[in-house]
């Protein structure tokens, strides 16, 4: 929870320190529609000219204008001519951002190591890709620019930015001239910064500029790019956030089960010394306050445990993204009053919500038990199961009816079966105490002998802490079966569309989804063998129905050779300039059908554009679809985005793909994938993502495994004497052990099963809803349950390690003596 | 004294604690139990009569002296060997809490047994699973058995791996009279019946009586012995120990 709050508050200071400082006091900028980040860059590099500068300076108050050149998409090579990352994977998308050399006033960068580089020949770039590539000022490196050019440049220094670490993207600088040379037109540039004296007001100066500018050129304020990016960023880290915060919620969820449990232990340990009390007088008010001051003391003392431990888990998040190539820019972990103030309070909540339940079982306990020597019965388990039973069915209810409800959207749906897994969830938790009893003794039924036995009584014995103990189990293999299973299906689905809808025999992309240069297509049609090609090219816009979002650009002839797509209304002929075919379900979205006019915001401007054609979604091939005309004209770049190449009947495959490979050869930022190695490409960023899931719900493993040491822990402390009779009679002390870690094992698996059992049902229940969205396929991978299963035992095993290695020293005297 | 020893110490000595705090709990202690013989160990509360029990039995080590089990020097034994002696050769039954929760009575009483991996001699475990009466209740938990059902079915599983010696701590401390009376007479009859080596500590001179010879143990020191005890001798001799408070003045 504190780990959470820790990492986005860490990553939302470093990065605000990062857009604050060096803003320059008004910039001068094409008016590309302000899209989501993530589609910057996809479009045609826009222009300012520099003509303008002169202009500018005459304005009173202006001290300076900087002309800036900065270009995304420029790739950096390492020795063997791969782009620099594509090997290790992770996040780096091997593309760098070329930028001058600016003055220091609008420079959030300063020189480490070397110096400015000057002239056509020199470049330098962040010191973290320098030590990534191994070289030092002076050196050689070789880029690829966006022309499609490679060429070879001198390192001439290294960089750093002021007050932070890298991006996980690469800069490299160069000075003014030299990059407008390298990737701009004469007279222009990307941008144009505009210092102004201390005492001048940014609005009033941005007022006099801009009628000096002409149209698609915007003059904006520091202020207003630095509030930009803030909320860029907020709904970026706020995203990030809420999935976070989930998984926390996992994990205090879990941390409540546990506290539970180790409270109810406690006070059934100590049942006879509370009836005493009871017996000489303490009323039940002061017993029941007596337990909850205990639980205040320890949620507060576990809460600033957790804060520190939270904040190791920060710094071990930072670490895998670093690990992963995407370095935070600031080193720094931010603690902020919120964080612990939540932190706390959260902790204390859940710890007293957990204890006023044993709390108030202790303070009904008899003066009479007192005088027993018996272990406190468990109730009857009957109430809990039935409202357990209850809510099973209505959680099994709300899942049946979530697929009908996928017809009215998706989300709806989705959330319908997050509702009914939650009930079920605890349905299923509330009634494990029943099912305890007998899936310990199938699950303990292959260790015969005595240890089995036992492990085996021993869990039956106290089935509600059994089930409360393997709950935490539960719900963490639960999340990762869902996770694993619709992954899996994802995978498979994806595959069957490759299958199904790509028609092309080779699929050219570039590294990270970059775009490449249109040189690429040519070489491909170059080659011998290669019947047809087809182009697809990516605008950014705003579109009704997609929000922010990538146009397609394709040839109508082309595509439809290359991938078979279902039309169900007009005709993907029809698609000319001026045109759009829609997929059927943004159509249904926006009401639209063929001889609908919808207007698209492009990065140039609205842009009109008439339906031809509705197709259904294939694959990722969804969306608005243009003619390539078209999407040139909403601002595509030269560039391309994929290219699909479909062989001669009679070409062999492999000698076309060895014929391909040498023709892209001069192109290292472009993979020629054929459809198996498609479908694996696919597959890994799935796997990816799925890692990164993953890594974050064993946390929640790992809580729950800790309940297990912590159960294990006190029940060994509770059966002292019965571990000494065992001894008594003649267990030897690896017998106890084995019988110990034997009990975990039968709880982890427990867990872990009845987990997975509702883990992968909803997996599939949210493949069903989600079957409109191209998840059609149901896969189960096999291999990774079956992983999580043995995981789960091992870290059950490993769990009663300790707790068996405390009852195997107990001394036989103490148990037998005792009392 | 007839027939060769089951078990024995010499100069048996057990301290517990340090400095001021240090109690001599067995004070040179030399003692025989013959075989075939139900003994018993009576004496005041705290003159050390679990604690010679625990020593002689390999449950506790000694401070000083040695004890043989048979043949074997317990002093000599680590942990391992220890347990798998106690195992074969020594059956046990405590004051209370003599059963795995767990398992059945049946289970209960072949556990040792089980523990070992060996096989329980089938007719043997009926024979006293008859004598103890229990035959009806053998899938029965311990927590649906009656105290005085518990504690037989702790002699029947000490009985059943036929162990050379069966020590037994209070066995009827915790019964009404009645049922301890069946619990003493069982043990008396595996004694006569049997050949059974039975040492039992008790406060009680009623039980005392069941046995064939009482050795009477005073501040960790063995003050006097008694055979062919009844309940009345050993009353009177108890007595004495109240009135006369010191051992030290007692003749051995
Ligand atoms: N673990 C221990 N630590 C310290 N002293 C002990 C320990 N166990 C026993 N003693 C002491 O050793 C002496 C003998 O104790 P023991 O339990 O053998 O007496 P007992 O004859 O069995 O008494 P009772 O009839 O009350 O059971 C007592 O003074 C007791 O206080
Ligand atoms: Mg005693």
């Amino acid at each position: 929870m504190a780990g959470t709050y820790v990492f986005t508050d860490s990553l939302r200071a470093s990065l605000d320190t990062l857009i604050q400082q060096n803003q320059p006091d008004v910039t001068i900028r094409p008016a590309s529609a302000d899209f989501s980040p993530e589609f910057q860059g996809a479009g045609e590099l826009l222009t300012v000219p520099t003509a303008l500068a002169t202009d500018i300076e005459t304005i009173a108050g202006v001290v300076a204008v900087s002309r800036q050149v900065q270009v995304p998409a420029v790739v950096v090579l390492d020795e063997t001519g791969k782009p620099l990352g594509v090997e290790t994977g992770g996040f780096t998308s091997g593309t760098a951002i070329a930028q001058d050399w600016g003055p220091p006033q609008i420079n959030p960068n300063e020189i480490v190591t070397g110096q400015v580089p000057v002239g056509t020949d020199h470049v330098a770039m962040d010191t973290a890709t320098a030590e990534q590539l191994g070289i030092a000022p002076g050196d050689q490196v070789d880029l690829l620019l966006p022309s499609g050019e490679r060429r070879t440049f001198t390192l001439s220094g290294t960089t750093q930015l002021r007050s932070s670490s890298g991006f996980g993207v690469s800069f490299l600088f160069w000075d003014f001239p030299s990059a407008q040379e390298l990737f701009l037109e004469p007279g222009q540039a990307t941008s144009l910064a505009v210092l102004a004296e201390p005492t001048a007001s940014q609005a009033v100066i941005a007022e006099q500029i801009r009628p000096m500018l002409p149209s698609g050129v915007e003059a904006v304020t520091g202020d207003e790019i630095a509030s930009q990016v803030s909320e860029q960023l907020d709904s970026g880290l706020g995203f990030l956030n809420t999935f976070l915060l989930v998984f926390a919620i996992v994990s205090v969820f879990v941390a409540t089960f546990l506290i539970y449990n180790t409270f109810s232990m406690l006070v059934a340990q100590r049942t006879r010394e509370l009836a005493l009390l009871r017996a000489i007088g303490a009323s039940r008010g002061q017993v029941l306050r007596s337990i909850l001051a205990e639980a205040v003391v320890v949620a507060l003392f576990a809460s600033l445990l957790g804060i520190v431990v939270g904040a190791g888990v920060a710094r071990g998040l930072q670490l895998l993204f670093q690990a992963a190539g995407a370095p935070f820019p600031s080193a720094a972990l931010v603690f902020q009053p919120r964080t612990i103030v939540v932190a706390l309070s959260v902790g204390l909540l859940i710890t007293l919500a957990s204890a006023v339940l044993p709390a108030r079982r202790a303070s009904v306990i008899p003066p009479m038990a007192a005088l027993r020597d018996e272990q406190p019965r468990t109730r009857a388990l009957g109430r809990r199961t039935v409202v357990g039973g209850f809510l099973l069915g209505a959680g099994v209810g709300l899942a049946v009816m979530a697929p009908q409800l996928a017809e009215y959207g998706t989300t709806k749906a989705a959330m319908m079966a997050g509702a009914a897994a939650l009930f079920v969830l605890i349905g299923v938790l509330a009634t494990a105490p029943e099912l305890a009893r007998p899936a310990a003794a199938l699950i303990g039924s292959p260790f015969r002998g005595v240890v089995g036995r036992l492990a085996r009584g021993n869990t039956r014995r106290n089935p509600r802490r059994t089930a409360a103990t393997a709950g935490a189990l539960t719900i963490g293999v639960a999340l990762m079966s869902a996770i694993s299973v619709l992954a899996a299906s994802t995978q498979e689905s994806v595959a069957g569309i490759v299958d199904d809808v790509i028609g092309a025999d080779f699929v050219v992309t570039g590294y990270g989804f970059q775009p490449f240069s249109g040189d690429v297509a040519t070489a491909i049609r170059q080659t011998p063998g290669v019947a047809e090609v087809a182009v697809v090219k990516q605008a950014p816009a705003r579109a009704p129905g997609a929000g922010d979002t990538l146009i397609t650009g394709v040839d109508p002839q082309d595509i439809q050779q290359a991938l078979s797509l279902t039309v169900t209304e007009g005709s993907l002929d029809d698609l000319e300039p001026g045109t759009v075919a829609l997929d059927s379900d943004t159509a249904t979205e926006i009401g639209a059908g063929v001889g609908t006019v919808i207007q698209v915001l492009g990065v140039v401007g609205p842009v009109d554009l008439d339906v031809v054609a509705i197709y259904e979604a294939a694959g990722g091939f969804t969306g608005y679809v243009v003619d390539l005309t078209t999407a040139r004209d909403l601002g595509a770049s030269a560039q391309d985005n994929v290219v699909y190449v479909i062989k001669q009947p009679q070409a062999e495959a492999a000698t076309v793909q060895a014929d391909l490979d040498v023709a892209l050869e001069p192109f290292p930022n472009v993979q020629l994938l054929d459809q198996s190695a498609f479908k694996d490409s696919i597959g890994d960023q799935i796997g990816q993502l799925l890692n990164f899931l993953f890594a974050l719900l064993v946390l929640a493993v790992l809580i729950a495994l800790l309940g297990i040491v912590n159960t294990l822990a006190l029940s060994v402390f509770e059966r002292t004497r019965e571990i000494g009779l065992l001894r008594a009679v003649g267990m030897l002390r690896s017998g106890i052990r084995r019988t110990i870690v034997l009990e975990a094992l039968i709880i982890a698996v427990f867990g872990a099963v009845l987990g997975m059992v509702i883990g992968v049902a909803f997996g599939a229940l949210l493949q069903r809803i989600l079957a409109s969205e191209g998840i059609e396929e149901f896969a189960v991978n096999v291999p990774q349950l079956a992983l999580f299963l043995v995981l789960a035992a091992v870290g059950g095993v490993l769990a009663a390690l300790w707790p068996a290695w405390r009852g195997s020293r107990l001394r036989i005297l103490d148990a037998v003596a005792a009392e | 004294m007839t027939g060769t020893t089951a078990a024995r110490a010499a100069s048996l000595t057990k301290i517990y604690g340090e400095g001021e705090a240090q109690v001599v709990a067995l004070d040179q202690v030399d003692i025989a139990i013959e075989q075939g013989r139900f003994t018993a160990i009576m004496g005041p509360s705290g003159s050390g009569k679990s604690t010679l029990m625990h020593c002689l039995a390999g449950l506790d080590s000694v401070s000083g002296g040695q004890v043989w089990i048979g043949e074997t020097d317990l002093t000599t034994l680590k942990d391992k060997a220890l347990t798998a002696l106690r195992r074969d050769k020594v059956g046990f039954v405590f004051q209370s809490f003599n059963l795995i929760p767990t398992l059945t009575a049946q289970e209960n009483i072949t556990l040792p047994m089980d523990i070992a991996g060996s096989k329980p001699d089938q007719q043997w475990v009926n024979l006293i699973i008859d004598t103890v009466g229990l035959r009806s209740r053998l899938d029965h938990k311990p927590s649906e058995l009656s105290g005085g059902q518990q504690q037989r079915v702790a002699c029947a599983r000490a009985l059943a791996s036929r162990p050379e010696i069966i020590f037994a701590d209070e066995p009827t401390g915790n019964l009404d009279s009645r049922s301890g009376a069946e619990v003493l007479g069982f043990l008396r009859r595996s004694v006569d019946e049997f050949g059974q080596t039975i040492v039992m500590v008790t406060h009680d001179p009623n039980a005392a009586s069941y046995a064939q010879r009482v050795v009477f143990l005073a501040d960790g020191r063995i003050v006097d012995e008694m055979a062919d005890p009844t309940a009345e001798r050993v009353l009177d001799r108890m007595k004495r120990f109240d009135i006369e408070g010191s051992p030290a003045t007692e003749p051995a």
